[in-house]
């Protein structure tokens, strides 16, 4: 029985990058990142920190010897600041030392001789000044236009939502190693190997094959360590390879926090139009994306926003409008929603808007509007499911809404001081990459003579439990008991030009690649085992470790049977590839099939507020949830609890707070995510599906429970209307307990 | 391991027990403990995840010899200098000797409901896990809860975290009740036998050093909660001496007043009979500061020399009406608390001087006392605005009263005029609404990571009615 990574790491044996063995000689690397948001980089005084005992090099953009750059999607995100600085924390310069100590002491010592230039941190102060990442972009259905002059009902307003700091537990970090040959071998925690090899290779100057990047395991990345990893794996490679020695880059908290980008704030502008009976005709919506200093993943998670602008909701006249603002922050990144989540914050607030106006409970609205097989998304992809509509009247009828929604009121009607409230956020999300190219993936199955497998694909594993999803799609194609599935690290060796494990499709991709791979493995096999059993190949299958005939146990094990096949000359090994089918979306008319499909669901968020003091509880979130048929449904379920939490989170405590763009809450003590005692009660069911479509290993599940999140938020705003307050203002999260106080005190921050 | 040009001169030789075995190292004392045990020591299992007592992910059991029998907690190694350390038994999941074939039972609760999803977080959680069962007093779900709250879990939503805590509550009742839960654990195989054998190999270590006198230029370091979270290089290029070689602990009647060492930490006293005849709800508010893990640590010293304006204890020692004790080279003095902060982070602390004991005066006693703090997450986090009210009535008539706040000044603020203004007071809803008002006036709140200047004025006039409420049921500003 091989241990699993749950064993592995209640034993403490699991390796993340911190804790490889050292290799002999291996220097330790920190970064000076720039202390001003943006400026002219006249020089660096490196005179101090060349003096301090253990240091061995300073690093800086003149020593590249390929080319400065390491932007993804746009080539504008230097690896080292040259000539200018764009934000604070911007790598400047990366020490090189015998000791992490040492390294720290002579990045203290640098000093950045800077002519400080204006900076620029709100998205619709750089929209103004026509600082954009890319051409804003607009994606519409219908005639909104119309639908609006004509609505019975019209409500405008704008909405603003926070970023969130990922909080991986493993902060960044990567340990490189240069080899024989020129080569170069980083081990990084990364979600995107391949996107490592190709920055390190273009830094360095050398091919893709000159790089190795493999990764174990993520202690958590949540979609920082997309595009994000690739800046400190990048500093460990160029200096391993200018020292020729071993390097180790691995970020402390605090300069993880400021240096790396986080999920975009958002401002928007809505205008909804909608009949008197509260049907939604008209849906207009603009938003202003904080991007940072440079592009990183911006412009597809604007895509995404653009794409779930309608949220839940079935609208026929839409037109979304978003810009990719430049500001003076560090690049803002992919995390769990990618952009989902920001457009169904400003649908949700729209529907809060108009249920005031109209008199009637928000949920209301919600109900009439949910959409359904035959909508038509605003890219033209049609919804074929009822399953948001099915989620929602689950919910309802399962977790007793109507009972709670009277028990609240009763509550309120009796309590002054504590106020309860309780929301209903219907979740619809497409799964797919936006970026059409994205969704391949490839795996690499051998079996080996002794009946065991190993498995290598592009996935990364980091907690989302894709190795034990994909182990288990390949055992089940051999009829072997799991554990006999070895998944190895994920090497850009072994696996190429692989995607990224983001967008929920890690498992949906590499383990379709995997299975099919494993199947071309099993057919030989199996066609073997006719030929030995002398039965028509169509009689024989694998099971329970066996070979079978005829539904009949033989007497081949899996195990015999490899090693028969590797002596017959059979091959054990296969390479497979995969390409979800059916999905294109075009830019340039913006319309398309975007996703393979989406996923749905609802959850009913309920809580209690202290209006004296403007603290609450989040009590409790109970969800129904599509997974479809699930392989591991243990599995989903930590990442629906997990996405809740993280999702309460963002919308209540977590408060990324800049001042003239420096970072204020760059550490634990100052940037708070729920701890045991504030996370809410859960309860997660399964929506039933009697034909689901199916998966390899059921729907995807990582981001889609995120956004129950939002949830939180407008329960919390009806526990403060409970208390006599209007709080009819522009909404903007997170409600932390400052915002809940100040609108229970009438004041406007 | 930190190789600062000075610390070669400042090292020491520590001994102490790591997991099974005796072991020693030459190191400066401030050293944190995480890094002697994942660099001096190889062993990797416990995890950095901040450096800031925040995460848990570096959480490790640290066992004392006293009086004869082993007294664990569980501590977060990073803010724990290694000087500390000398003569006690540190565990880390090494040392609980689990195997893939046989996991320790906690470990195997959090395999079976999956509470473990990227499993960085998981080591910490393992260690809390189970510190809570070998000292938890009663092994309730709740105490679990509270042992785990200094844990931080971004994976999981820590809702398997809590099933398998429940899996090992019920498991492990029968313990619940033992004087010594040694045995029972190393039965349950929670703990590998040579537990047991721990005392022993305690008592042939050498014993701590006393010391008389603060070393000239030498920094007073606590439980370093606060000193290791500024980061350690400001410490290993100068001398410290440890407070636990410095001055007592212990909790005591002195002529009818509560003498409380310098160095008890915040668990000790929010849990001591002799404390809760001054403020009995402490338990209570005990939860809403740190985290278990730090309070173990954490002394009262240092929560008042450290200066932070917004410190808990200080706050109520200062509506308790505190005397402290300073020692020096020229003798003791004695000063009211109140007296002791004289601008930002700067107090009345003569040159080789420390905070030797806090007195509480026997009149404060069982009077009636308030606390309330509001942080952006309730509990482990640093109050946006945190207040004491300590009153005393006779009938509807306030007799005296002391308030302090923090948050809103540049040190832990006692509102004199506030206070004094409450004298001979009706209470009622006016001298509510007044006692708010002047408390506003009092202060002067800036605007931080922690919140705005206005919130952090209505915050403190919104905790002035909520110690009323708490204390005497007058309602003032309720919708
Ligand atoms: C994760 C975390 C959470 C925290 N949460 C809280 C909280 O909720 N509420 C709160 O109030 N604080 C909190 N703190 C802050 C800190 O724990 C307290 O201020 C604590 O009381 C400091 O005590 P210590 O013994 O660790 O001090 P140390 O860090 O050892 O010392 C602090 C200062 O006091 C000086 N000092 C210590 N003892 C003496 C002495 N006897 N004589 C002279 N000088 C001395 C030291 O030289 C130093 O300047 C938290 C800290 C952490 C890391
Ligand atoms: S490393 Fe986070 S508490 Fe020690
Ligand atoms: S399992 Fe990833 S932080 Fe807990």
């Amino acid at each position: 029985m091989k241990p699993q990574d749950p064993l592995l790491h209640v034993l403490g044996q699991s390796v993340y990058v911190d804790d490889l063995p050292e290799p002999a000689g291996m220097l330790h690397a920190a970064v000076f990142g720039s202390p001003i948001a943006h400026g002219l980089l006249r020089g660096l005084d490196v005179r101090q920190a060349r003096a301090i005992p253990g240091v061995v090099a300073i690093v800086t953009a003149a020593d590249v010897p390929g080319r400065n750059q390491i932007g993804g999607m746009v080539q504008d995100e230097p690896l080292l600041a040259d000539g200018a600085v764009h934000f604070v924390g911007q790598p400047v310069a990366c020490v090189v030392a015998t000791s992490r100590e040492a390294a720290h002491r002579g990045v203290a010592a640098l000093t950045a001789d800077i002519d400080e230039l204006p900076g620029v941190f709100e998205p619709r102060e750089a929209h103004r000044l026509g600082q954009l990442i890319i051409p804003s972009r607009t994606m519409a259905r219908g005639d909104v236009d119309a639908a609006l002059a004509t609505a019975a009902v019209v409500v405008r307003g704008q909405t603003r939502t926070g970023s969130q700091e990922h909080l991986y537990l493993e902060t960044q970090g990567a340990l490189a190693v240069p080899e024989e040959g020129g080569r170069v071998r980083i081990v990084s925690s990364t979600q995107a190997p391949t996107a490592v090899q190709r920055a390190v290779a273009g830094v360095l100057g050398v091919g893709m094959h000159d790089v190795e990047v493999d990764v174990t395991r993520l202690g958590g990345g949540f979609g920082g360590k997309e595009d994000q990893a690739t800046p400190w794996a990048a500093l460990a490679g160029l200096a391993a390879w200018l020292l020729r020695a071993p390097v180790k880059l691995v970020l402390s908290r605090e300069d993880d926090m400021r240096m790396t980008g986080k999920r975009h704030p958002y401002d928007a502008d809505y205008a909804m139009g909608l009949t008197g009976d509260g049907d939604i005709v008209a849906w207009q919506v603009e938003f202003f994306q904080n991007a940072g200093a440079s592009a990183d993943l911006s412009p597809a998670v604007l895509e995404r926003s653009l794409l779930h602008a309608t949220a839940s909701y079935g609208i026929a006249n839409v037109r979304a409008i978003g810009h990719c603002c430049r500001t003076n922050l560090p690049p803002f990144t992919a995390f769990r929603g990618f952009g989902g989540p920001q457009a169904m914050f400003v649908m949700e607030s729209a529907l809060d808007h108009a249920a005031r106006v109209l008199g009637v409970d928000r949920s209301v609205l919600q109900q009439r509007n949910l959409t359904r097989t035959g909508d038509v998304q605003p890219c033209g992809m049609p919804i074929r499911s009822d399953n948001a509509v099915r989620t929602f009247e689950q919910v309802i009828s399962q977790f007793g809404f109507a009972a709670k929604q009277r028990e609240i009121a009763a509550f309120n009607a009796a309590n002054r001081r504590f106020k309860r409230g309780a929301a209903l956020m219907p979740v619809c999300f497409g799964i797919s990459f936006t970026t059409t190219f994205l969704n391949q993936a490839s795996a690499l199955v051998h079996v080996y003579t002794d009946g065991s497998i190993a498995v290598s694909t592009g996935a990364v594993e980091m907690g989302q439990g894709v190795n034990a999803k994909i182990q288990a799609a390949v055992a089940g194609v051999f009829g072997v008991a799991d554990a006999r599935v070895r998944l190895e690290s994920t090497n850009t060796a072994r696996a190429a030009n692989t995607s990224p494990t983001a967008a929920s499709s890690g498992a949906d991709l590499n383990a379709a690649a995997a299975a099919q791979a494993a199947r071309a493995i099993a057919e030989r096999l199996k066609s073997h085992a006719a030929a030995l059993l002398e039965c028509p190949e169509s009689a024989v299958a694998l099971a329970d470790g066996r070979v079978t005939a005829h539904g009949a146990a033989t007497e081949w094990t899996f195990e015999k049977l490899a090693q028969a096949a590797y002596f017959a000359r059979v091959s054990l090994s296969a390479q497979a590839h995969y390409a979800t089918p059916g999905i294109l979306f075009n830019r340039a008319t913006e319309s398309g099939v975007a996703f393979a499909y989406h996923v749905f669901g609802t959850a009913l968020t309920e809580v209690t507020l202290d209006a004296l003091l403007g603290t609450y509880t989040i009590d409790r979130v109970s969800c129904v949830h599509d997974v479809g048929t699930s392989l591991r449904r243990d599995i989903d379920r930590g990442q629906v609890e997990g996405g809740i939490v993280q999702g309460v989170g963002w919308m209540t405590m977590e408060e990324v707070v800049y001042r003239d763009g420096k970072l204020q809450s760059a550490n634990l003590g100052t940037y708070k995510v729920p701890d045991i005692l504030a996370a809410p009660a859960l309860d997660v069911a399964w929506l039933e599906e009697p034909n689901a479509p199916s998966h390899v290993t059921g729907k995807a599940v990582g981001e889609p429970p995120l956004m129950y999140g939002i949830g939180a938020y407008f329960a919390l705003l009806n526990a403060v209307r409970a208390a006599g307050v209007a709080a009819d203002g522009m909404l903007e999260a997170p409600m932390t307990p400052e915002r809940a106080l100040l609108l229970l005190c009438g004041e406007r921050p | 391991m930190p190789d600062g040009p000075l610390s070669g001169r400042l090292e020491r030789e520590i001994q102490f027990v790591l997991n099974h075995r005796v072991v020693a190292l030459r190191a400066h004392p401030a050293t944190p403990l995480l890094d002697a045990i994942r660099g001096t020591f190889g062993q990797k299992a416990t995890k950095e995840g901040c450096r800031e007592g925040d995460c848990g992910a570096c959480t490790v059991l640290l066992g004392q010899l006293r009086d004869g029998q082993m007294a664990y907690r569980a501590v977060t190694s990073c803010l724990v200098p290694i000087g500390d350390v000398a003569g006690q038994h540190v565990v880390t999941v090494e040392g609980l000797q689990g195997t893939a074939q046989q996991p320790t039972p906690v470990q195997a609760a959090l395999v079976a409901e999956l509470g473990t999803q990227c499993g960085f977080c998981t080591p910490g959680i393992v260690m809390a896990l189970t510190g809570f069962l070998l000292t938890a007093p009663h092994l309730k779900q709740d105490e679990a809860t509270l042992a785990l709250a200094g844990n931080i879990c971004r994976c999981t939503g820590y809702a398997p975290i809590l099933r398998a805590a429940a899996a090992l509550v019920a498991q492990h009742q029968p313990l619940a009740t033992a004087t010594d839960r040694v045995p029972g654990l190393v039965a349950t195989r929670a703990l590998p036998g040579y537990f047991a054998r721990i005392p022993q190999l305690l008592a042939e270590l050498p014993p701590r050093v006393r010391l008389t006198q603060l070393p000239a230029g030498a920094r007073v370091v606590a439980g370093a909660t606060d000193l290791l979270v500024q980061g350690p290089h400001r410490l290993l290029d100068h001398e410290v001496a440890l407070a636990g070689d410095l001055c007592g602990d212990a909790i005591e009647v002195v002529d009818g007043d509560l003498v409380i060492g310098a160095g008890a930490t915040m668990e000790a006293l929010s849990h001591h009979p002799l404390f809760l005849a001054f403020v009995p709800e402490m338990p209570q508010y005990a939860r809403l500061i740190a985290s278990q893990q730090i309070r173990e640590r954490a002394t009262l010293a240092g929560n008042i020399v450290n200066a932070s304006p917004i410190g808990d204890f200080v706050i109520l020692l200062l509506a308790l009406g505190a005397h402290i004790r300073l020692q020096g080279p020229d003798g003791t003095r004695e000063m009211p608390l109140d007296q002791f902060h004289t601008g930002y982070k700067r107090m009345d602390l003569r040159p080789r001087e420390w905070l030797a004991a806090i007195r509480l005066p026997a009149g404060q006693r069982d009077k009636r006392v308030a606390f309330e703090k509001v942080s952006k997450r309730t509990h482990l986090d640093i109050a946006s605005v945190n207040s004491a009210l300590w009153i005393q009535v006779d009938g509807q008539r306030i007799v005296a009263a002391r308030l302090a706040a923090g948050g809103v000044a540049p040190v832990p603020k006692f509102l004199s005029q506030t206070s004094e203004a409450l004298r001979g007071k009706p209470l009622d809803n006016a001298t509510v609404r007044l006692a708010g008002e002047l408390a506003r006036a009092e202060v002067t709140p800036i605007s931080d990571v922690r919140g705005s200047a206005l919130y952090k004025s209505r915050l403190l006039e919104r905790q002035v009615f909520a110690h009323f409420q708490r204390l005497f049921a007058i309602e003032e500003g309720l919708p």
